[in-house]
């Protein structure tokens, strides 16, 4: 391998040298030279690196910053540095006298021009200092950076001879000079970075109290105070907006906003629309509005030159959604101190994607050999509420969340007020904390399977003690009456709420498709122990559990649109009492698999089993230890 | 006398020139050598050449450090103060000048990174981490030429990027990345290859 390494810096460095070509280096070792063109050629995509530059106005922004920071940060030696490096007055102080001894200056050019550049007006090099300026205006590619460049020198000049009054008129006909020549650029960009360079230029010539009333005039102009002309096509304010991650389900998004052409304070508003596959969940600045069209307002005032204002926007994808959203942000003048750009509308598209297991609250039953009780837990196995509620089973969510419907089993009494009713089903409001709450549905003893309609109008339960043939029940969810009863166990609402699917035997063994009053519509399974349905949120498929299909308790999923069955686990234990995770894509499930029972979530598409809560406790009824999934 | 005049006019384009718009570590570094002298006795103008010659070459090696024009431009500005406020400590006889500058542009992007992975949640920070399953050539269909190429290298690991940017974008030899890095000749040549290989493959077929 050493090998390889060695003789690919070789062919790199010729190549870089020009000493050799592709081909060549690749005929002098053939044995490697599948691998070495591989490799050559991907180091030539990175020529194209090499064409990168920064920005005019950032290269003139930087060293205006750069200059101020040394004036405040002078070195101890800066005194000396003048006399260290005084040219002997061999050379006269003029441009001509120079000339004249051209031939022995060539001698010394490279050195004597680089001293030159620190001699100060009425010093013997200062001449030859503006000369070689004027040269490298001539032959550099970008006269501008030049003459901004002549301009700062100026500025220096100036601050250096402070108080040698000959010295300044010198360096400050100089500065007026160069000023006249910046007038001259008309393009928006160059006026762009002439007019950040002048601004610092400006605060200099304040702190050493200079007065240049070409500078002033200058700005005036270059600030579009009056020229609408520039104003109209250029931004005064940077504008920069990203996501700043991708995937997952919320979504973050960072705008910049930075005045950098006027040094007067800029106020605009920042807008940015939501895609309709996201919420708006909260913004870092004050002073934002969200309205009906999910746009978000934010004024964003007085923003001083060259401040930077970031703003956060932090929105969610709405539920269940996967795929890319797209939030178009855009900066808009406020009417009063500028324009902007109508080209500043930036896309900025993320990416959605399902995460596993979907955020859920799930309640689960912990059953002892006494008692069973409610505890809470999220979809990710943060615990929420071990203790959510005692001497309860069978939990159900209503569709929106709030409420929780239990079967309220032999001791709930001894809870007291107002639990003195005892056993039946009971309604407990999750979000609201009213006096009716928690309040007795219905009086009734051996429930279990009970489960709240998708369009929460009405709870199915399976009633009947043991020994004789149980029925199902559909009762009114806002008053507790009974609508329909017929033989039959383990209801599962369909998504339309319109039908169940029931564990039946009143004709054929099976899982079974029911109107709301009992009437059998059609069998769907045919095993006598296939047990527990649930109904994906879709209606697509039915998950459910059985025992002889595999001689152990195993998890199953019915596909309606083929009536094909697969089989989803495959393991000594019991998988049992399956429900389907919010939006679809996961399987809830009881199993005892693990060496005690455990409530694991299980991705459909057959990915790796997640546990949410262990050691719920063995129950004699699996269908009063179903978990409720929100 | 016009011809020698013409001469001198010319050469002195040259000399300047040279200092002002060089975009590789100057071999012959006699006029360098003489701003950084005068430099480190306080001329701030004499600074302000090292700045000019340098200021390309360090914007360009931190933007293919980390993809971003905007935190480029700030750690660009950053370096060169920092130079100013360290240039007692540069020894002439050490490393070069520009090696010198390379080292603090290395630092400043480190110093970068780690502050913003301590800020970050951590679904964002999962973004910053090489994906070798992306799908690379969508991306960059998207992107500019000159972004096309941040984007694959910001799929590369730190070390490779670094060299492949101080090597084949900075147009330094195996030396001097040594010296920059830290690191002996035959590491950077072993990190060189691994780099070229992970760009490769990112690069898949459409390249070959």
């Amino acid at each position: 391998m050493s090998k390889l390494e060695n003789i690919l810096d070789e062919c790199l460095t010729q190549l870089i040298t020009k000493q050799s070509t592709l081909e060549e280096c690749l005929a002098r070792y053939p044995e490697y030279a599948p691998e070495l063109r591989r490799l050559l050629l991907a180091a030539q995509t990175l020529e194209k690196g090499q064409n990168v530059e920064p920005t005019p106005i950032f290269k003139a922004k930087a060293r205006s910053q750069l200059m101020a920071h040394m004036k405040t940060r002078s070195k101890p030696q800066r005194r000396g540095s003048r006399r260290f490096f005084f040219w002997p007055p061999l050379f006269g102080r003029t441009l001509n006298m120079a000339f004249g001894v051209a031939a022995v200056l060539v001698l010394f050019l490279s050195t004597g021009t680089v001293l030159a550049q620190s001699a100060l007006p009425g010093e013997a090099l200062y001449d030859w200092k503006l000369a070689s300026e004027q040269v490298l205006r001539t032959v550099h590619p970008n006269p501008l950076s030049v003459d901004l460049m002549v301009a700062e020198r100026r500025i220096n000049d100036l601050a250096r001879v402070n108080g040698d009054e000959e010295a300044v008129a010198v360096a400050l006909n100089g500065y007026q000079q160069t000023l006249s020549i910046l007038s001259h650029y008309d393009t928006p960009e160059s006026r762009q970075a002439i007019s950040l360079a002048l601004n610092q230029q400006k605060a200099e010539l304040d702190h050493v109290q200079v007065d240049v009333p070409e500078l002033d005039k200058l700005l005036t102009e270059f600030n579009f105070t009056g020229n609408d002309a520039i104003a109209s096509e250029l931004a005064e304010l940077q504008f920069d907006y990203q996501a700043i991650n991708n995937g997952g389900r919320i979504l973050t998004y960072q705008t910049t906003i930075t005045n950098t052409t006027s040094a007067e304070p800029l106020s605009a508003t920042f807008v940015s629309s939501l895609s309709t596959d996201e919420e708006y969940v909260s913004v870092s600045e004050g002073n934002c509005i969200l309205n009906d069209k999910n746009e978000l307002s934010c004024d964003v005032d007085d923003l001083a030159l060259y401040e930077a204002r970031n703003i956060t926007v932090t929105t969610r994808a709405v539920s269940c959604y996967a795929g890319p959203v797209t939030n178009t942000a855009t900066l808009v003048s406020n009417g009063e101190t500028m324009e902007v750009n109508p080209s500043d509308h930036i896309d900025v598209t993320s990416q959605v994607d399902n995460v596993f297991p979907y955020p859920a609250r799930v309640v689960y039953v912990q059953s002892g050999s006494q008692n069973s009780d409610l505890g809470l837990v999220t979809s990710t196995a943060a615990a929420l509420n071990a203790e959510l509620h005692r001497w309860a089973a069978a939990p159900t969510w209503s569709p929106d969340g709030k409420r929780l419907a239990f079967f309220g089993v032999q001791g709930i009494s001894q809870l007291e007020e107002p639990y003195n009713q005892g056993n039946g089903v009971w309604v407990v409001d999750i979000i609201n904390n009213t006096q009716q709450n928690p309040r007795q549905l219905l009086a009734i003893d051996h429930v279990k399977n009970l489960t709240w309609s998708p369009d929460g109008s009405m709870l199915a339960l399976e009633v009947g003690p043991p020994g004789i043939t149980h029925e199902v029940v559909i009762i009114d969810a806002q008053d507790g009456r009974e609508l329909y009863r017929f033989s039959g166990e383990q209801p599962a609402w369909s998504p339309d709420s319109r039908q169940l699917v029931i564990k039946s035997c009143s004709d054929a063994c099976g899982l079974w498709l029911v109107k709301l009053d009992g009437t059998l519509i059609r069998q769907l399974t045919t095993d006598s122990t296939d047990s527990y349905p649930t109904w994906s949120p879709t209606g697509q498929y039915l998950a459910f559990s059985s025992r002889d299909r595999d001689q152990d308790w195993e998890i199953y999923l019915l596909n309606f649109e083929d009536s094909h069955i697969t089989r989803l686990t495959q393991r000594p234990g019991t998988d049992t009492t399956p429900v389907f995770g919010p939006c679809g894509q996961e399987l809830y499930l009881r199993t005892d698999h693990y060496g005690s029972w455990w409530i694991t979530v299980l991705p459909l598409d057959g990915g790796n089993e997640y546990k949410v809560q262990e050691g719920v406790g063995s129950t004699e009824d699996w269908g009063l230890a179903r978990p409720a999934i929100y | 006398m016009r011809n020698s005049l013409s001469l001198f006019v010319v050469l002195i384009g040259v000399a300047l020139i040279d200092s002002a718009s060089a975009t590789r570590l100057p071999e012959s570094a006699s006029q360098e050598t003489q701003l950084i002298k005068q430099a480190k006795a306080g001329n701030a103008d004499a600074f302000a050449g090292l700045y000019d010659i340098y200021i390309d070459d360090v914007y360009r090696f931190i933007l293919h450090r980390v993809g971003n024009k905007q935190t480029a431009e700030d750690l660009t500005s950053q370096v060169f103060l920092k130079a100013w406020d360290n240039l007692g400590r540069y020894k002439m006889q050490g490393l070069p000048f520009g090696a010198w500058l390379f080292r603090i542009a290395r630092n400043s992007v480190i110093d970068h990174y780690r502050t913003y992975k301590d800020t970050l949640p951590l679904e964002a920070e999962a973004m910053f981490k090489p994906d070798p399953k992306a799908n690379v050539v969508k991306e960059v269909e998207r992107r500019l030429e000159g972004e096309w190429l941040q984007a694959v290298l910001q799929r590369l690991t730190e070390d490779q990027r670094e060299v492949l940017t101080l090597k084949f974008i900075n147009g330094l030899k195996t030396g001097e990345v040594a010296k920059i890095m830290g690191k002996r000749q035959g590491a950077i040549r072993a990190l060189q290859m691994r780099a070229l290989q992970a760009l490769a493959d990112l690069l898949g077929g459409d390249h070959e």
